[in-house]
């Protein structure tokens, strides 16, 4: 007696959900990825305490006070108070980026505490944007 | 005469390479993805016509609308954001530290966090929205 063996299907494995898996991660990476860059600005803020001979020069530092309603700029303390537009361009006219010495870019920002961030930060970058090297003042713990 | 008609075949459409590009491109937005880790942190940017488009940082400080201070997604006090920052840039080549304040914060709450991190070794970069 001869046995008649059925002929073996090819085996194939059915891939036509995989692609639906791939195609439903690529959407979930889709939604969650950020492409969007941020903006802002890098400010090198010098640490620690001003050398003795720094403090002599002091006096000829531009200096920008910032309370919660005016700004003013330049070295004397009767400066008179600007907007922010006028501040950018005195910043502008001053030509900081090309001055030889960090001393002579430095700005003081000397800022009040009820000031809001948002004005500090348009100053501040403006600041930086014409080259300036912002430097805070802080005053000591005894002197407050 | 009756003329026969052949059966016309249903076209097939080879699907087996879809999944093949599919999970090329998975790859790559599993590469080039930055996940949201701070969607929980209500921060509004502060505006300023003077910034340029930057890189996404790795270290991130968000002082939030409350004043609450989120070092990586994790809340910190100001008096251990010094030391914790040290312990993150330490062996980095890349000391930029990424500071988002809410706007509307006033600057007694944000001096704290400004002075520690000037402290350490870290380059500032302010983040805000361009004008």
């Amino acid at each position: 007696m001869t046995i008649k063996r059925k002929p073996k299907g090819c085996t194939e494995i059915d891939v036509s959900a995989f692609s639906d898996i791939a195609f439903l991660l690529i959407i979930f990476f889709i939604l969650t990825t950020s492409l969007a860059r941020i903006a802002g600005t890098t400010v090198d803020i010098p640490a620690g305490q001003p050398p003795k001979d720094q403090a002599k020069e002091e006096d000829k530092v531009k200096t920008i006070n910032l309370s919660a309603t005016q700004i003013r700029y330049g070295s004397e303390e009767n400066a008179p108070a600007l907007t922010m537009e006028e501040l950018r361009e005195k910043l502008i006219l001053d030509d900081l980026r090309n001055k030889p010495t960090d001393m002579e870019r430095m700005v003081i920002i000397e800022c009040s505490d009820d000031v809001e961030y948002e004005r500090y930060f348009q100053v501040l970058t403006a600041v930086s944007k014409a080259g300036g090297v912002v430097a805070i003042l802080e005053q000591d713990e005894e002197t407050q | 005469m009756i003329r026969r008609r052949r059966r016309r075949q249903s076209p097939m459409i080879p699907v087996a390479s879809m999944g093949d590009i599919a999970f090329l491109l998975i790859i790559f937005f599993m590469l080039v993805s930055n996940f949201v880790k701070q969607s929980n942190i209500e921060v509004t940017n502060p505006v300023s016509p003077d910034i340029d488009t930057i890189e996404p940082l790795q270290v991130t400080v968000i002082l939030d609308k409350n004043g609450v201070i989120w070092l990586q997604g994790n809340v910190v006090p100001v008096d251990a954001l010094e030391g914790a920052i040290g312990i993150i840039l330490e062996g980095r080549k890349d000391k930029r530290v990424e500071l988002k304040v809410d706007r509307n914060l006033a600057m007694d709450q944000v001096k704290p966090v400004r002075n520690a991190l000037v402290a350490t070794d870290a380059r500032l970069v302010l983040v805000g929205d361009a004008e």
